[in-house]
C-alpha cells in the first residue's frame, strides 16, 4: 500500500516537474543568460563598489586630518548604500522585464505553451534573485579588495548581513512584478518603481531629520505633527515597502543581532511569496495581452 | 464517437458594449483542416485567443478533446500548436536558441535532431545561426511555424499562417499542412486568404461581424450558390450575332459575348457542351477553349457576408 501511494506521490511530482517546473526552469535559463550578458547589473555593482571606495576615502581622510576615528563598522555606510542601489535596481529591473515582454507580446507568446501568469512570474522572479546572488559576490569581491588595498577589516556580520540581504532583495523584486502586472506600459512601470524607492528613501531621511529637529514651544506644534506624521507613515511603508526590509535587516545584522536580522529575512521571505502571488493575479486579471 | 477536437457552446466575447464574438456553435472535428473565414474584425482571432484560455469568454464554453477549457489547460496546451498573428520573436538569440528554448519549454525529447529536420523543411536551415532580428517577415513567419512545431502537437491553431510569405514559401507551407494533416494532425486555420483556404481546408467556418454565419465543407459551400451552370467559351474571332443565334437553343438561359469572350449559361442537368460547340460553329465561330465556371470560395464568402450584413441591417 504504502509502495503504491510512493510511486503515485513519484509520478505525480514528475507530473507537476513536465508541467510547470521544466517551463518555469527553461524561462529561468533564457532571463539569466539575458540578464548576465547585459551591461546593466555589472555598471550597478561598479557604482556601489565605487560609493564604498569613496566612503572609506573620505573615513581615511577623516583619521588623517584627527589621528582617530571610531566607527563601529568601515562597510556599514557602503553596504547600506550598496544593498538599497543592488534592490532598486533589481525591483526597476524585473518591473522593466515583465512590462517589457508584455508590451512586445513575449508573454502572450509564452501562454501559448505550457506557461501560466503564476509560472512566468516566478521565473522572473527566481532569475532575479539568482542575479542579485550573482552581484552580491561581486560587490563582495569588490569590498575585499577596497579592505586589502586599504587595510581596513572586513567584519563577519557585514558578510553575514550580504547574505542575508537576499531576502529583501527577493521582496523588492516581486514588488517590481507586482508594479509590473498591474501597470501596463514601460515607463509608467519604471516611474512608479523608482517613486515608491525614493519615496521610502526620502520618507525614511525626512523621520530623521525631524526626529533630531528641536521642536518650538507652540501651543499646536507644527514639528511635532510632522514628525508624528512621518513616524506614522514611514511606521506602515517599512512593512508595505521592500525597501524598508533592507533598513531593517542591515541594521539589526550589523548590531550582531543574528536572530534578529534572520527573522526579519523570513519576515522578507514571506512579504516576497505574497506579493508574487498578488502579482499573477494582477497579470490574469489585466491581461497577458499586449 | 469521437469527441469533437474543438467545440464551443454560446461563446460570447464581449468589450466596453460591442460584442466581438456572439453565440459561436463551433465544432472541429479530429483530423480535419478547418478554415475559418472572415473579413478583418469579424472575431477571428478573438475566438482564437479564448480557445487557448488567453481571453476570458464573457459567457459560453470552450471543450478541447471533449474536456472544459478550465480543466488542466496547461497540460491541454502541450497537445497544441500555435501561430499567432503577430508572433513576437526574441530579436537577442538565433533562430536556433530560440527554438531550443521552446524545446525546453516543452521538454522536446532530442531537440537538436527536431530543431534540424525542422529548419531543413522550412528552408532555415542556413539561417540557424543567425539573429531572429535579421530575418525577413517571411522567415520570421516559417520560424514560428517550426517553433509551433517542435513538440509535435495533435493540433494546429494558425492564425493567417501565410501572410508575408512569398510564393515558394506559400507553396511549402501549404505541402507541411497537407503533410501533417496525412499523419493525423487536425489543423485549424484562421484567414481571410480564401483562395489558401480553399485549397487545404476540407470544412470552413464563416465569420462576419462576431456571429458564425455558416459552417459546412467546401462542396457544400459552393453548392448553396449553385446556380445555372455557366460555360466560357474562347473564340478564334469575334462572330456578330453569335448570342441571339444562342439564345435560340432551348438549354440556353443566358448568351453574352465579349469581342473573342463568350460566356453561356444553359440549363442544368445535363452537359450541353456539345450543342453549344455544334451552334458556334454552324454560326460560323471556331473554338479555341471551353471551361465550366464553377462557384468559388470566395463567392460563398461574399454571399454569405453581404447576406449576413443585410439581415443585421433589416
Amino acid at each position: 500500500m504504502g509502495v503504491v501511494a510512493g510511486v503515485r506521490d513519484a509520478t505525480r511530482i514528475r507530473s507537476a516537474w513536465i508541467i510547470s517546473g521544466r517551463p518555469t526552469a527553461a524561462m529561468i535559463r533564457l532571463d539569466l543568460f539575458s540578464t548576465l550578458t547585459a551591461l546593466a547589473p555589472y555598471a550597478v555593482v561598479a557604482v556601489a563598489a565605487a560609493l564604498a571606495g569613496f566612503v572609506l576615502q573620505n573615513d581615511l581622510h577623516r583619521v588623517q586630518e584627527d589621528g582617530l576615528l571610531v566607527i563601529g563598522d568601515p562597510f556599514a555606510v557602503s553596504l547600506y548604500g550598496g544593498v538599497l542601489l543592488l534592490s532598486v535596481y533589481l525591483a526597476a529591473s524585473a518591473a522593466m522585464a515583465v512590462a517589457r515582454e508584455r508590451e512586445q507580446g513575449t508573454v502572450e507568446l509564452l501562454s501559448y505553451g505550457p506557461v501560466s501568469a503564476f509560472s512566468y512570474l516566478l521565473a522572473k522572479f527566481t532569475s532575479h534573485v539568482l542575479q542579485y546572488m550573482f552581484l552580491v559576490v561581486l560587490l563582495l569581491g569588490s569590498y575585499l579588495l577596497l579592505a586589502v588595498a586599504t587595510g581596513l577589516h572586513l567584519r563577519g556580520t557585514t558578510l553575514l548581513a550580504m547574505a542575508l540581504s537576499i531576502g529583501p532583495a527577493a521582496a523588492a523584486a516581486a514588488l517590481g512584478l507586482l508594479v509590473a502586472a498591474l501597470i501596463r506600459r514601460v515607463r509608467p512601470t519604471i516611474l512608479a518603481v523608482l517613486g515608491l524607492a525614493l519615496g521610502t528613501v526620502g520618507l525614511q531621511v525626512a523621520r530623521e531629520v525631524l526626529v533630531r529637529l528641536p521642536a518650538p514651544e507652540f501651543h499646536v506644534n507644527p514639528v511635532q505633527v510632522l514628525r508624528w506624521a512621518a513616524v506614522a507613515v514611514s511606521s506602515i511603508t517599512q512593512w508595505l515597502l521592500p525597501f524598508g526590509y533592507v533598513d531593517r535587516e542591515l541594521s539589526v545584522m550589523l548590531r550582531g543581532d543574528l536572530a534578529g536580522a534572520l527573522s526579519v529575512t523570513v519576515a522578507a521571505c514571506v512579504y516576497a511569496a505574497v506579493v508574487l502571488a498578488l502579482a499573477a493575479a494582477g497579470l490574469d486579471r489585466t491581461g497577458i495581452r499586449r | 464517437m469521437t469527441e469533437p477536437v474543438v467545440r464551443t457552446e454560446q461563446l460570447t466575447k464581449r468589450y466596453d458594449g460591442l460584442v466581438a464574438v456572439r453565440d459561436l456553435e463551433m465544432r472541429v472535428e479530429p483530423g480535419e483542416i478547418y478554415g475559418f473565414l472572415g473579413p478583418n474584425g469579424a472575431g477571428k482571432t478573438t475566438t482564437l485567443l479564448m480557445v487557448l484560455g488567453i481571453l476570458k469568454p464573457t459567457a459560453g464554453r470552450i471543450y478541447l478533446w471533449g474536456r472544459p477549457l478550465v480543466d488542466d489547460s496547461l497540460a491541454v496546451k502541450r497537445r497544441i500548436g500555435v501561430v499567432g498573428e503577430h508572433d513576437y520573436i526574441f530579436d537577442h538569440v538565433t533562430a536556433d536558441e530560440y527554438l531550443r528554448f521552446f524545446a525546453d519549454l516543452y521538454g522536446v525529447a532530442n531537440p537538436a535532431a527536431r530543431i534540424e529536420a525542422l529548419l531543413d523543411r522550412l528552408g532555415l536551415l542556413e539561417f540557424r545561426t543567425l539573429r531572429a532580428r535579421d530575418f525577413s517577415r517571411g522567415m520570421k513567419q516559417k520560424l514560428s511555424l517550426a517553433r509551433s512545431l517542435l513538440h509535435e502537437p495533435e493540433l494546429l491553431l494558425l492564425d493567417e499562417p501565410v501572410s508575408g510569405l512569398d510564393p515558394h514559401g506559400i507553396v511549402d507551407v501549404r505541402h507541411l499542412l497537407l503533410e501533417l494533416n496525412r499523419s493525423g494532425v487536425t489543423i485549424f486555420i484562421s484567414s481571410h486568404l480564401l483562395s489558401e483556404v480553399e485549397q487545404t481546408a476540407h470544412r470552413v467556418g464563416i465569420m462576419h461581424r462576431g456571429r458564425l454565419v455558416r459552417q459546412d465543407t467546401i462542396p457544400a459551400l459552393r453548392g448553396m450558390l449553385r446556380r445555372d451552370p455557366t460555360l466560357e467559351v474562347e473564340l478564334q474571332a469575334p462572330v456578330p450575332h453569335l448570342d441571339a443565334q444562342l439564345l435560340a437553343l432551348p438549354v440556353v438561359r443566358q448568351a453574352q459575348t465579349n469581342g473573342r469572350r463568350l460566356v453561356v449559361t444553359v440549363a442544368p442537368g445535363a452537359d450541353h457542351r456539345g450543342m453549344i460547340s455544334q451552334a458556334v460553329a454552324a454560326a460560323g465561330g471556331v473554338i479555341v477553349g471551353m471551361h465550366a465556371h464553377e462557384p468559388t470560395l470566395e463567392e460563398a464568402f461574399l454571399t454569405l457576408t453581404d447576406a449576413a450584413v443585410e439581415r443585421w441591417v433589416s
